[in-house]
């Protein structure tokens, strides 16, 4: 559909989940994936389902928020490669609590992966992007960094953070015909709302009697229009457009795709 | 063919970022209805299309008349069978500092900008939810968030930013998606008019204005309306997007 032929992508957290739609979707559109995890098994397999498909791909194991680890693996990167034209910020973890409960660990951990992450990673392939005149940064907010929601605190303020860093670069970076946009996903099955679920199903009587997954799906379906809840490549395809040369003219933006349940 | 067979309506298609949007979609194998006032305009987009082995039929009027948005949505079932995407693209500016606005400079503005997407809209829905499935794009403009000389436009932009979320809400149960697309500097007719100092003015700080640097062109919103027209977009709705070189954030 947008020929990303001869292209080279990195996408963080490819691993599992959205990461790993992702980068399929990549592949499918002819980039070469340089798929990053904090698990490496799990980014192996996904570079040999690439491979199997007669597409390209390295598989790296990286942990984003670690300064010597990211530099290490965009240098390696570069070495297979030569070049890098899309980077995907997608590694990133939840937090669930309320704010007078959360630890200190629990707000470093978010700010360090979701948004120093997506700084480290930015900063260095930015650095190479700019001499070619050329690149594409797609980072992944979420709705939680337009509104911020009960019980996961540390994760909004990070994701409101991606979306700040996200127009900061936009504006330092357009110079160069380097687009940055962040896509805001809605609300997605993960771990962080398994016990934002059971929470909910503690405090709310009505709601006693479901399962965490139950209390989710109900709460999606009465505040999203579309009335579903969203898939994987829902995501994957508006990340694969804001890459492609169709999205030549769309910079600092944050998108939502989440069936209407935000529409800020 | 991102949108093959798909029926296509797209107002104020005669030229610009209308005739641009009408292209790309006969491209990638939508049936068009070509709207226009200007009739030679309409019926000369029309003729490329068909010339290129497309299929477009043309419904002159203004989107500010009930009647010509009923024949909109009646030819396009009439001669393609359905309505499955509807482009609010037909606009005017009748621009004026604030002080000096008239009532018919308001009037008029509203009436094409506001009134027409209403209509158009409320039109074509009806067919939409009766099968379940249909793509709303409107077109809205940074003026919305403020421009000295267009307090009415900027009314109407901003007022289509509220329309699309309210008719997303709605007709979000019954399949339809509803966005609309915020350009602002594309190098059209409607911004080739503007008066030269201000011209010169913008060239001058272009790279000030945005981080891209370039004026855009009418494919650039071309492409986003056909994202959003087709199945990629499927879970996005009442959204706002800016395709405007980063000129708004």
């Amino acid at each position: 559909m947008y020929n990303l032929d001869g292209q080279i992508a990195i996408v963080t957290g490819a691993g599992s989940g959205l990461g790993r739609a992702i980068a399929l979707r990549l592949s499918q559109e002819g980039a070469t994936i340089a798929a990053t995890d904090l698990n490496g098994e799990a980014v192996k397999k996904l570079v040999g389902e690439i491979k199997d498909q007669k597409r390209s791909g390295l598989s790296i194991q990286m942990d984003v928020s670690i300064e010597i680890d990211v530099e290490r693996t965009v240098k390696q990167i570069l070495k297979n490669f030569g070049q890098i034209d899309i980077l995907v910020n997608n590694a990133g973890v939840g937090s669930a609590g309320l704010i007078i409960n959360h630890s200190e660990e629990d707000w470093d951990k978010a700010m360090r992966v979701n948004l120093k992450g997506t700084f480290l990673c930015s900063r260095a392939v930015a650095k190479e992007m700019i001499p070619r005149k050329r690149g594409r940064i797609v980072n992944i907010s979420s709705i939680g960094g337009k509104s911020g929601e009960e019980l996961i605190g540390a994760y909004c303020a990070s994701k409101f953070g991606v979306i700040g860093l996200t127009q900061v670069m936009a504006k330092e970076l357009g110079r160069y015909m380097i687009t940055v946009n962040a896509v805001c996903p809605g609300y997605i099955w993960t771990p962080m709302w398994e016990s934002l679920g059971q929470w909910l199903k503690e405090n709310i009587p009505a709601l006693a009697q479901l399962s965490p997954r139950e209390v989710f799906e109900k709460r999606v379906k009465s505040v999203t229009p579309l009335r579903r809840p969203q898939e994987p490549e829902d995501i994957a395809n508006l990340v694969a457009f804001l890459a492609s040369e169709e999205a030549r003219n769309i910079t600092g933006q944050a998108i939502n795709v989440d069936g209407g349940a935000l529409m800020h | 063919m991102r949108i093959k067979d798909k029926v296509a309506i797209v107002t104020g298609a005669g030229r610009g970022i209308g005739e641009s949007i009408a292209f790309r979609f006969a491209a990638e194998g939508a049936k068009l209805i070509v709207n226009d006032v200007n009739e030679a305009d309409a019926n000369r987009k029309v003729e490329t299309i068909k010339s290129k082995g497309g299929q477009a039929v043309a419904v002159i009027g203004s989107v500010a008349s009930r009647e010509v948005a009923q024949k909109m949505v009646d030819t396009a079932v009439k001669e393609f069978g359905t309505v499955d995407i509807l482009v609010n693209n037909a606009g005017i500016i009748r621009d004026a500092m604030l002080h000096k606005m008239t009532d018919e400079q308001w009037d008029q503005v509203i009436e094409v900008n506001l009134k027409g997407v209403f209509l158009c809209t409320q039109c074509a829905a009806q067919v939409m939810r009766e099968k379940k499935y249909g793509k709303i794009i409107n077109i809205s403009s940074s003026s919305w968030r403020g421009n000295p000389g267009q307090l009415n436009y900027s009314a109407t932009k901003a007022g289509v930013i509220g329309m699309t979320k309210t008719a997303a809400k709605e007709l979000g149960p019954k399949g339809i998606n509803v966005n609309v697309i915020a350009p602002a500097l594309i190098w059209t007719d409607m911004t080739k008019s503007m008066p030269k100092a201000l011209l010169e003015r913008v060239e001058q700080s272009l790279a000030f204005l945005m981080p891209l640097n370039r004026w855009g062109q009418p494919e650039d919103i071309a492409n986003l309306a056909l994202f959003l027209a087709s199945d990629e977009s499927s879970f996005i709705t009442g959204q706002l997007i800016h395709c405007d070189g980063g000129f708004i954030m």
